[in-house]
Parts: C-alpha cells; sequence; structure tokens
C-alpha cells in the first residue's frame, strides 16, 4: 500500500495521467408532477487505476445514485440529464445497452451492502460464479469451475471447492460477501465499486473484509469507488473523498487533507459525530435536523438550516463548488480539492486531531462516563444481578426434522447493574446479546439461572409487585421502524403504557405525553402523527420516550442506534447520556460497535459465544483489555484517521460463529 | 420512504393532545382511495345495489310473487324488464334477487371473517400445540374445493337460504383463517408488540390495540374480494337448487329459471346474469382500491377460491 503522505494535494492528479473513472457534471432527476426533482448535481470526480475514491454522506445524500450512474443501472424513472461517464476514455451515456451490459461485470464489478439479497437464493454460489465467468470469457465449464474455486481461495475461503455447492442462504454474512467479492473480481474488472460493502457485517469481519479490498487492489492495481456513511471506513480505505451533501459535492479531495483540515461545516459535523472523535461523558457533536428531502430544497446553500456556522450570505443564492488547488497544480482532474462552503476562507473548522496518537488523555481511571452525577457518591445500590444465567433455544436438524437438540444461547452469564449506571454489552451477531436483553426485560423465562431485579425475579412476581418490576425495566430496540405501531398515532404510543398502569385522568395522560415528548426533543404536534411521518432518529427518540413514560429504573437498550445514519446516531446517544444524568436511569446498553458502547458505557461486557469473556470499566476494556477476543474487537475499531490505519489481515473467516 | 418528512405536514389536525389511536389512518386511507376512480366506482355501484335491496318492497313496481297476465312480455312501460315465463315481473325479480344474494354473500362473508379470525387469531397468537390442530383442521377443509364444500354442508342441513349462507361461510372460513394467521405470526415479531409486553399490556389490550388494527388491512381486502366470490358461489349452488325456495327468488335462481326458456327469451338469463358480474367487478375494484389505499402490496395475495 502506498502511504498517504508521498501525495501530497498538489500531486493528487498529475498532469498527463489519463484516470480510469472520470465523471463530469453529472445531473440526475426524477421526474415529479412539477417537472423534474434533482437528485445529482454538478457532482464530478475522477478516480485513477489502482487509487480508492470514497463517497460519503447520510441517507438520502445520493451516494447508491453515484454507483448506480455509473453503472447505467438508474431506477427506472430516474435519469440522467446531463453530464459525462468516462471510463478508460469511452463515454459510458454514448454506448448501446448491450455494450454497457458487456462492460458491467468485466471491466466493473459491483459489491453491494446486503450480500445474501444480491446471491440468487436457488443457485448454488459455485453455479452463479461459473455462470458469471461465461458469460464474459470463453472458459470451459470445467474451467470456469476451476477458476470459480479459485477464486474463493482468493477472497479467502477455506475450502473452496466445498462451498461452491452451498446455497447463498448457508453462508455467514462475511462469507457472503467474500464471495460478492469473488463474483465482482471474477473477471478481473479495472474498476470495483462498493456500495457499503461492510455496513451489514460485524466489526472484526469488517476489518478483514476491507483489507481483502485492500490486498486485492495492490494485486490487480483495479481502481476502487467505495461508498459509505461511515467515515472511518473511508479513512481507513480512501485516498481521495467526496463529500456528498443533498445531492451536491459538499467538499472533495484527498482524505489526510480533507479529514485533516476540512474546509466545510458538514464534513467537520460527520467527523465530530463520530464516538471515538471524543472522551468517553463529552457529548457528541451532532448534526441537528435531518438531510432535506429531494425537491424540497430552497434557497441557499443546502446545508445551512443545519449548519452551526450560517450567516446571513449563506441562505440565499447557490453557493459554487469552489477550487482549491494551489495555482500551481498541473491536474486537469476535476474537482481535485474543493469546497462548496462560501465561509471557507474565514472559518477554521476543527479536522482531526494534530498529532497522532492517543487522541483521548481522559484518563482518571474508572468510567469517564460517570460524570452521571454520582462521582462523589458512595457506592450504588444494586438494581439488576443476573447469577449464572443460560437460556436454550431448540434447534431443529435439518437432517433429522422429527428430534430437536438444546442449544445454548447463553451460558453462565453474570452481571450486576448498579443504579443509575451504564453497563455495556458488546459482541457479535449471534453472540447471545439481545437474548440477555430478553432474560433482563422477563419477556423470556430463563432455561438456568436468574436474573433479579431489586431482589426478584421479574418472570416468576405475581401481581402488584409484577406490575412495579414491570414500570421498573423498559426497552429501547434496534428497528425505529418495527417498534412503533404504524396504526397509532404517537400520542397513542405514548399514552399506552400510562392508561395500562395508571389510573390518570385524560388530561393528565396527554399532559405526561407533551412532558415526554419535550423530554427527548420532539415538538408536541408530533402526538398526532403516524409514525410512518417520522424519520428513523425521530420514531427512535419516540420509542425512548414510550420507555421513559413509565419513570422505569433501568432501560434495556438493545442497539438502539445501529440503524442510524452517524449523525443521527450522536443525537440518540447525546440524548440518552443526557437522559441518564437528568433522571438518573441505569442503561443496559447492548451494542455489536465498540466504540458506541464504550462512549457511552461506564462498564463494559464483552460476549462471545453465549458468554461473557470480560467485565471492566470502559477504560481498562479500551486500553487494557485482558482477553484476546476483547484485543481483537478493540483492534477492529476503525479510528477515523488516515494516518493510524490498521494493519490488517485478511484470512481466518472459520471462526465457529461464522457459520450460521 | 413514503409520505413528507417534515412534521409540519398533514391536514386538518385533530383538536390538540387527542391521542386516539388509527381515527388518523383511517382519514388518510379515505382520501386515498378516494382518489382512485375504479375504487369509486365499485363503490358507488355496491352501495346503489344495497339501498336497492334495503328498499325492495318499496321501490320494486310488483309484488315478490306478484304474477301478471302476460308471459314472457319484453320491456315495456309496465314492464322495464319486461315478464318471464310464468308473467312475473323481470325488474322486481332483480330487485328482490339482488336483496336475497347480496345479504346472503353479506351474511355469509361475515360469518367466515369472523369465524377464521377467531381461528387465526388462536393459531398464530398462541401458537404450538394450539396452531398445530387448529391448522390441521383448516388445511382438512381446505383440501375439498369451496364449492364442494358449501354443497355438502347444505346437503347435509338442508336446502335453504339460512343454510347455503353457512355453507359459504364454512368453504370461506379457512382463507381468513390461514391470512389472519400470516398476519398475526408477522405483527407478533414486531418490535411495538415486544414494546407492548415490556410495558405490561396482557394479551387481551395486545391483540386489541396491536394485533387486530394490523391484521385488519388485510382483512378488510379480503373480505371484499371474497364478496365476489361468494356472490358467484351463491349464483351457483342456487343454480343447483340447493338456496332459496320459491316464491322467494335470488339472482341464481332467476338464472336457473330463466335457463330453461334460455333460446326463447335469453333476456332472463342475461338480466342476472349481467347483475350478478357487475357486482362482482365492483367488489374486486373495491378491493383493489383499498389495498393500493392501505399502501401494501402485499395484502390480500391470497388467491380467493370458491
Amino acid at each position: 500500500m502506498t502511504t498517504i503522505s508521498s501525495h501530497p494535494v498538489t500531486a493528487a492528479w498529475p498532469g498527463g495521467a489519463d484516470p480510469l473513472l472520470v465523471v463530469s457534471d453529472l445531473r440526475v432527476e426524477a421526474p415529479d408532477t412539477r417537472g423534474g426533482v434533482t437528485l445529482l448535481e454538478d457532482v464530478a470526480f475522477a478516480l485513477e487505476q489502482g487509487r480508492t475514491l470514497g463517497v460519503v454522506g447520510e441517507t438520502g445524500s445520493g451516494k447508491t445514485l453515484v454507483a448506480l450512474s455509473v453503472l447505467g443501472l438508474l431506477p427506472a424513472g430516474v435519469r440522467r440529464v446531463s453530464g459525462q461517464v468516462r471510463f478508460g476514455g469511452q463515454d459510458l451515456a454514448a454506448l448501446p445497452s448491450r455494450g454497457l451490459r458487456s462492460i458491467r461485470g468485466r471491466d466493473i464489478g459491483m459489491v453491494f451492502q446486503d450480500p445474501v439479497g444480491h446471491l440468487d437464493p436457488s443457485f448454488t454460489v459455485g453455479s452463479q460464479l461459473v455462470e458469471t465467468l461465461r458469460a464474459h470469457t470463453d472458459l470451459s465449464r470445467r474451467a470456469a469451475r476451476e477458476r470459480a474455486a479459485d477464486l474463493l481461495d482468493r477472497v479467502g475461503i477455506a475450502r473452496p471447492y466445498e462451498r461452491l455447492r452451498d446455497h447463498p442462504h448457508q453462508l455467514s454474512g462475511g462469507m457472503a460477501q467474500r464471495v460478492m467479492i469473488a463474483l465482482a473480481i471474477s473477471c478481473q474488472p479495472r474498476l470495483l465499486i462498493a456500495d457499503e460493502p461492510t455496513t451489514a457485517l460485524d466489526a472484526t469481519v469488517q476489518a478483514q473484509v476491507l483489507g481483502l479490498l485492500q490486498s486485492l487492489q495492490d494485486e490487480h492495481g483495479m481502481a476502487l469507488l467505495l461508498i459509505s456513511h461511515d467515515l472511518s471506513v473511508l479513512a481507513e480505505m480512501a485516498d481521495d473523498v467526496v463529500v456528498l451533501y443533498g445531492g451536491q459535492v459538499a467538499e472533495q479531495g484527498e482524505v489526510t487533507a480533507v479529514l485533516g483540515r476540512p474546509r466545510h461545516p458538514y464534513t467537520e459535523a460527520l467527523l465530530g459525530a463520530q464516538p471515538g472523535s471524543v472522551a468517553p461523558g463529552e457529548s457528541l457533536v451532532t448534526i441537528p435536523g435531518a438531510v432535506p428531502a429531494p425537491g424540497t430544497l430552497g434557497d441557499g446553500c443546502r446545508f445551512h438550516p443545519r449548519c452551526s456556522h450560517a450567516t446571513d450570505p449563506c441562505r440565499t443564492g447557490q453557493p459554487p463548488l469552489v477550487d482549491l488547488r494551489s495555482p500551481d497544480a498541473t491536474g486537469e482532474s476535476p474537482g481535485a480539492r474543493a469546497t462548496r462552503c462560501i465561509r471557507h476562507e474565514e472559518l477554521s473548522l476543527r479536522g482531526l486531531a494534530p498529532t497522532i496518537g492517543p487522541a483521548r488523555a481522559s484518563g482518571a481511571g474508572a468510567g469517564a462516563g460517570a460524570a452521571a452525577g454520582g462521582d462523589g457518591e458512595p457506592e450504588r445500590s444494586v438494581l439488576v444481578e443476573a447469577r449464572d444465567l443460560g437460556k436454550d433455544y431448540a434447534v431443529r436438524d435439518g437432517r433429522r426434522p422429527w428430534s430437536t437438540t438444546a442449544v445454548a444461547a447463553v451460558d453462565g452469564v453474570s452481571f450486576v447493574i448498579r443504579a443509575g449506571e451504564t453497563l455495556g454489552l458488546v459482541g457479535e451477531s449471534g453472540a447471545g446479546k439481545s437474548t440477555v436483553g430478553r432474560l433482563v426485560l422477563g419477556i423470556e423465562a430463563p432455561t438456568r439461572g436468574r436474573v433479579l431485579i431489586d431482589g426478584t425475579e421479574l418472570h416468576q412476581a405475581r401481581g402488584e409487585r409484577r406490575r412495579e418490576l414491570r414500570r421498573d425495566v423498559q426497552v429501547v430496540f434496534q428497528d425505529p421502524h418495527s417498534s412503533l405501531n404504524p396504526m397509532m398515532t404517537i400520542g397513542a404510543i405514548l399514552a399506552e403504557p400510562l392508561e395500562v398502569h395508571t389510573t390518570s385522568t385524560r388530561a393528565e395522560v396527554e399532559a405526561r405525553v407533551a412532558e415526554l415528548l419535550e423530554l427527548v426533543g420532539l415538538a408536541p404536534a408530533v402526538a398526532r402523527q403516524l409514525p410512518d411521518a417520522l424519520s428513523g432518529g425521530q420514531r427512535q427518540r419516540v420509542a425512548i420516550a414510550r420507555a421513559l413514560a413509565l419513570r422505569p429504573r433501568l432501560i434495556v437498550c438493545d442497539e438502539p442506534v445501529s440503524a442510524l445514519d452517524v449523525s443521527t446516531q450522536a443525537q440518540v446517544v447525546n440524548l440518552l447520556v443526557g437522559l441518564q444524568r437528568e433522571l438518573g436511569v441505569a442503561y443496559l446498553f447492548i451494542g455489536h460497535d465498540l466504540a458506541v458502547v464504550r462512549h457511552i458505557s461506564d462498564r463494559v461486557a464483552v460476549m462471545r459465544h453465549g458468554r461473557i469473556v470480560e467485565v471492566g470499566t470502559s477504560e481498562q476494556v479500551h486500553r487494557r483489555p485482558g482477553h484476546e477476543y476483547t484485543r481483537a474487537l478493540n483492534d477492529a475499531v476503525l479510528a477515523v484517521d488516515p494516518r493510524r490505519r490498521l494493519g490488517r489481515s485478511t484470512g481466518d473467516q472459520t471462526t465457529p460463529s461464522d457459520r450460521t | 420512504m413514503s409520505g413528507p418528512g417534515s412534521l409540519q405536514a398533514g391536514s386538518a389536525p385533530p383538536p390538540a393532545g387527542r391521542v386516539d389511536a388509527g381515527d388518523r389512518y383511517i382519514r388518510r386511507m379515505r382520501t386515498r382511495f378516494l382518489r382512485r376512480p375504479a375504487g369509486v366506482a365499485g363503490l358507488v355501484v355496491v352501495a346503489v345495489a344495497g339501498l336497492v335491496s334495503l328498499l325492495a318492497p318499496v321501490i320494486s313496481p310488483y309484488g315478490l310473487s306478484e304474477v301478471t297476465s302476460q308471459f314472457r312480455a319484453g320491456p315495456s312501460a309496465a314492464h322495464w324488464l319486461g315478464t318471464d315465463t310464468i308473467g312475473k315481473d323481470t325488474l322486481s325479480q332483480l330487485i328482490f334477487g339482488l336483496r336475497t344474494s347480496l345479504s346472503a354473500s353479506l351474511v355469509a362473508v361475515t360469518l367466515a371473517v369472523v369465524g377464521g379470525t377467531a381461528v387465526g387469531l388462536c393459531s398464530g397468537y398462541f401458537g404450538g400445540r394450539t396452531d398445530q390442530v387448529l391448522m390441521r383442521l383448516v388445511d382438512a377443509v381446505l383440501s375439498f374445493p369451496g364449492l364442494l364444500t358449501a354443497m355438502v354442508v347444505v346437503g347435509l342441513l338442508g336446502p335453504s337460504a339460512v343454510n347455503a349462507m353457512i355453507g359459504l361461510s364454512v368453504a370461506f372460513m379457512p382463507l381468513f383463517a390461514r391470512l389472519v394467521r400470516g398476519e398475526v405470526l408477522a405483527v407478533r415479531g414486531a418490535g411495538y408488540v415486544k414494546a407492548a409486553l415490556v410495558v405490561g399490556c396482557g394479551p387481551g389490550r395486545i391483540i386489541r390495540r396491536h394485533v387486530l388494527p394490523n391484521v385488519a388491512p388485510a382483512l378488510v381486502v379480503q373480505a371484499f374480494m371474497t364478496l365476489g366470490f361468494a356472490l358467484l358461489a351463491e349464483g351457483a349452488l342456487a343454480f343447483l337448487g340447493l338456496s332459496v325456495d320459491p316464491p322467494e327468488t335470488s339472482l341464481g335462481s332467476m338464472l336457473r329459471r330463466g335457463f330453461g326458456a334460455v333460446n326463447a327469451t335469453p333476456r332472463l338469463v342475461i338480466v342476472p346474469g349481467v347483475a350478478i358480474t357487475v357486482l362482482t367487478l365492483a367488489f374486486n375494484a373495491i378491493a383493489d382500491g383499498l389495498r393500493d389505499a392501505m399502501g401494501r402490496q402485499d395484502v390480500g395475495r391470497v388467491g380467493g377460491r370458491a
């Protein structure tokens, strides 16, 4: 891998080299009753052989459309109004669909976010690979199969001949993504487009897949167009980045330059929203509001309603993309370093920490997050105690459907949550985290062991005691789309716990609903909305408000931010931290992202294969991990810093949890 | 993502702080339905037919069993649709036949919806053994063609309008049981049901507030589809003599009587036939409109059988 420092900004696009992919002046519209709604506008970039271009932005910023425009695969009705996509000197738009088809798959490979969804479930991995190979080459069936096995081997899949006979559903997420990559590179493309290739994967698997992409790139010198909402993935991989906002380029340039010295407030805000960017307990930078919907764009800079630096001139006119290259740069490539912020010269925006090294010097031992107001107090009382908890599930064997075997999802788990503290529970998918959550909530009964809440077992309590305990333990789930009943208004959703548990009058309930909405930062008018009028972040706020309705002492947060954009994630994390400070509620915070869990938790428990392998303060788990698995998780957390890239290993996809 | 993203969107807010469930959803659905011409046309046809049947004794020009001296007369000022082979006024017969057929379909489908929903709810919500037993029963009924099931039931109970309705409802019930069970299983796994459990709602409240409202859209769509099938099926049963006895009449029994003289006076078959066709189409149009208005493509995917 070339080191970044050898590419100073001015040399980023040396004149003479003909870039592999040049996109210029791209404008994409969707038809609408009032004419066209612009989805992408004035997008331009160049990508050279062997380099990686990252495209970053929140949901709705138009990232995926960029990839689809390059491939000529825009959704029905959406069309390119202007602009060129030149690939290897050819304008792809001018090609007949037949020519385009032969380029797709052969010269341009594509990797999607959801690998299992993009593999045909009714064909084996082998037949899909062989078919692709035979479509683009003149290999015989037998030779194609040899080559397919070779490809699987190359993407780090053990026993490739056996895997060729598997169907996609038999693969884990990481394996399926490796197969997708094998498919994409099967014809040795010159350009690989990867749209959120690791978003659905666990952190350690993400690190492996990114490493694989990088080593394949080094081998073949192919160009990589990497699309992600996660700045840390781009910091890890990209040579150059394009920051998209509202369908426009907000800022673009070489990665260390853009992240090190952002010239657009949006980039600064995205950086600040990363959970690793501040010390635990400190608030994350948030971007208020949400990405504007296409067609609702007003006058002025598109970012100004959410920008903390906005002034009057920002609210009028359309700011142009300003070229920031120094005059002596000779490259002809469009937009090598540019920003759309009209105040970029006066603002001094905060980028990455200037020096490489431990960014966090918060120190002071245990749980800096314990700024929850309990610092001076003596040991807080024990709220939840899990003793040797175990939960078995009956699993049907595919070959012997008449019998079931018990598989332990959780085994021998013990922990304590004290009043007002946050216990983080981290681990990869299938580790049993959510099962522990359900056991604590008492909606499932443990097979072994006990969960005591205030000394009583919830699922065995009866009558008044049960109702009391029910009030004490509440929940926030991961998926904001399924956690609110689509038929009920927000007001009715928030009123329900009150109606079940109290005998308040209608007026009291309504007052409490308004109070709850205010507590989570939503307008009172939201009470009349149906859930589908709200964004993901707003729904998650409603879910938090519902959990708070009964003034609980513990909230089980089951991956509450995993489905959210990074800026929204920061808002919700800050909200949770603030509420804890204000109300003294304890959290069991379940997550797979160690950076987020570490940020919010006083203590962190690391789970693997149904067991807790390590418990410690946030600081301990981060700085002095005792278990090798904790160390692996720590290592897989990407620093949002291109100067601190991982020395990645690409192998080992055969952990027991990897075959589901 | 549908709908406007902003919170200011939406029209005609109800009184501030009102926290009733459902009504907002229904209002929005009504607006969307009214934008679909086919659905609205279907609704108008069904409404007119319903009104005519309700007012049958008042508006029909002749009585149900009133016989005139004109046999097989063509349309005239006195008999808009002519008369049949025994001198009854065809328009009056049509109006009374409509009344019988519509109410038979309505009762049959209502029974099927109530029974099927109960079975499906129990099956889906409680699962386990209950589910196994109920679903095997449903499978057993489903393994016969629907019309055959209805004929067997009518055969056992004896031919009458009431028994025809019961027979049809037995034939349709499994469809609803299956549909409801599937929807309940999907809703059961949703986060909001788990959250309701955590909040402390009992099964009654969860079924009433969370499961039923979310199952209802699919159920309503399927009910309207089935109304169309029921009308057809009632026609078929009546044609076979398994429905009303004379002098009562229904669209099906009109067909049957007209069939005897189909060559001489095809009008006597065409009139009830057209009525059945138009109404069935209208029910289907309503079902389609509702499905679109409810904004879910997958609702009502279970094909109807009759």
